[in-house]
């Protein structure tokens, strides 16, 4: 059974539509959430914390209904928001001892935690100290100990690398990868920084404006993309599209007369070749196309767009 | 390369789901009483109910006693009577004090976590809009009663041990002074408490929580005054909110004295008390409209 069933959800602000139709189901595991800004992102985790009602649709998370089970999914979720949370005279044992509380916790359960916490996401010295002196990326291990603090089984990190320098966000991935490994904690990443997606998720979303444009396995992504090459030739290019186009290849413009092009599993790389021959031009280079995410997720993208 | 050798336990205690809003109004309790600012406060707001203390004292003392050396002056002078006026003005003195700590530890409530963005975290939690606003709000309320209805109750305390003649029985015939007391605290505190949380959840400031507070009151007796001014009929300050608050106050006590009004005749007791309450209904709606968007979307 999925952990997580999304069925023809429709969010919606006003009159915008934030989210239009999407259907998907996901396992346990690291499951990236990814799309560029304005994409939805922010609004399926919303609607998932119950934060926003949806128009249409429904959504179960671990067996759970929303709305209706809104309370038992918030009980077993961490969330770390997207923006700087920051409650400024109070210190992070306290802060956090008061999130214990509200999950539930006794007063000494809730303090015995939020010291384990603390001491675990690297704030030992720090968690006397009043939370407005605290760095960015002190917050954002603050966030990060309140959503871990009562053991969730789903953890739902909005954009947790924003503003942290190089070394503070590669700490901080590889607390996300030790908590979700090492306790198995089925975890949504949201980000657009697709090299924190390609480190740690195994499982994908794509969302472009509001619309699903990729769910499933990373891995099955990329290798879908596994026949793709760049292939520049001599100027006029006409004839060699026209060419391409005959055998039945897909092409795609890139900038810098650059053609993308998908080849079938029945046509060899030879045949691009003597289309170059037939068109009368020159082949000036013909190299794969790197199987990296940000090539993957921007020819995704552009689809959808086109479409 | 891990970056912390050490790791956390899994939670295995026990979750406590009811009464959430407890824990709210713990954390805002202890939130202000780390305040140095509300601890001065507090403590001028301490002077009233210890002058009164000393009062009923002495005045226990000297009206028990005819040998007493201050019986005589304590006897001519009549302001110093202990009775059920007494907890009237004791209240009603505190008022201005009241306002002034409760703007001091309301003004920020709510919009200091919508400003710091705390709202994300908090409702991420398995609590109910209701369980916020109501620990909010009785935090408020908790703190405006212990300068009004709290120490009023350790003052008639006060005054039944400190009497002579005091017995079990007699215990019974404070119970409609403590009912009166109990409901001028809170039709003083609660307009003044909802008020305060509804203009927190509205504004983005404590500052400006506080402006407008301060100016709706200023602006609300000030039209009163004007409507009367120009109507030349006084009774037209009922319109003010504190006006209202200080009448039913009387009422409750049976204190005959008019200090706004033209005349007594045509005050209307119900339309002012459902005045009150129609601003607290008002007020409260406003809060839960705001708290329960944040909430629920």
């Amino acid at each position: 059974m999925a952990f997580i069933k999304v069925e023809n959800l429709t969010v919606t602000y006003s009159n915008n539509i934030a989210i239009n139709d999407v259907s998907f189901s996901l396992e346990r595991g690291v499951i990236g959430l990814m799309g560029p800004n304005g994409a939805g992102k922010t609004t399926l985790i919303r609607t998932f914390l119950g934060f926003l009602r949806p128009v249409k649709g429904n959504i179960v998370i671990a067996g759970y209904s929303l709305p209706k089970d809104i309370l038992k999914v918030r009980a077993i979720s961490g969330y770390i928001p997207e923006r700087e949370v920051v409650s400024p005279k109070v210190t992070a044992v306290s802060f956090l001892v008061y999130c214990g509380r509200l999950v539930g916790m006794s007063y000494v359960d809730a303090l015995e935690r939020s010291h384990e916490v603390l001491n675990y996401v690297g704030l030992q010295e720090a968690r006397y100290r009043p939370m407005q002196t605290y760095s960015t990326g002190m917050l954002q291990r603050v966030k990060l100990a309140q959503a871990i603090l009562h053991d969730p089984q789903i953890l739902i990190l909005d954009e947790p690398t924003n503003g942290l320098d190089p070394d503070g966000r590669l700490e901080m991935l590889q607390l996300i990868k030790e908590i979700s490994e090492q306790r198995s904690v089925t975890t949504i990443l949201s980000t657009h920084l697709l090299p924190d997606v390609q480190d740690l998720c195994s499982q994908i979303i794509v969302l472009n404006k509001g619309s699903l444009v990729f769910c499933g396995n990373l891995q099955a992504l990329i290798d879908s993309h596994a026949n793709h090459y760049e292939i520049t030739v001599q100027e006029p290019i006409e004839p060699f599209k026209e060419e391409l186009s005959k055998i039945g290849v897909e092409y795609q413009e890139l900038p810098r007369g650059i053609l993308s092009i998908h080849l079938h599993n029945n046509l060899s790389r030879e045949e691009i070749f003597r289309c170059a021959q037939r068109a009368g031009t020159i082949v000036r280079s013909f190299v794969p196309t790197e199987g990296s995410l940000i090539n993957l997720f921007q020819t995704t993208a552009e689809k959808v767009e086109v479409n | 390369m891990p970056v912390f050798s050490f790791s956390y336990r899994p939670f295995e205690g026990k979750y406590i789901r009811r009464f959430r809003w407890w824990v709210v109004f713990l954390e805002e309790v202890r939130l202000w009483n780390r305040s140095r600012i509300f601890i001065v406060l507090f403590i001028l707001g301490m002077l009233q109910p210890i002058a009164r203390f000393i009062q009923i004292i002495l005045y226990n003392a000297a009206i028990q006693d005819p040998n007493h050396p201050l019986a005589p002056l304590i006897r001519s002078v009549t302001w110093i009577k202990v009775d059920n006026e007494l907890y009237f003005h004791f209240i009603r003195l505190q008022a201005p004090l009241v306002l002034l700590i409760l703007l001091y530890v309301g003004a920020g409530a709510i919009c200091a976590d919508r400003k710091n963005r705390l709202w994300d975290i908090y409702f991420s939690k398995p609590i109910h809009w209701y369980d916020y606003l109501l620990g909010k709000l009785l935090s408020v309320v908790f703190c405006g009663f212990s300068l009004t209805f709290f120490p009023a109750l350790i003052l008639m305390l006060t005054d039944y041990t400190t009497k002579k003649s005091s017995t079990w029985l007699g215990l019974i015939s404070y119970f409609p002074i403590v009912s009166d007391s109990l409901f001028f605290s809170l039709i003083l505190v609660l307009p003044i408490a909802l008020g305060i949380i509804a203009a927190s959840s509205i504004f983005s400031t404590e500052n400006i929580t506080v402006i407008s507070i301060v100016t709706l009151i200023i602006a609300n007796t000030s039209l009163a005054g004007l409507l009367s001014n120009f109507m030349r009929d006084g009774n037209y300050m009922q319109v003010s909110l504190p006006v209202a608050i200080y009448f039913m106050g009387q009422r409750v006590f049976n204190i005959d004295r008019n200090i706004f009004f033209r005349t007594m005749d045509d005050i209307n007791v119900t339309g002012m008390f459902l005045y009150i309450v129609s601003c607290c209904v008002l007020f409260l709606l406003i809060s839960i409209i705001q708290v329960r968007k944040a909430e629920k979307g």
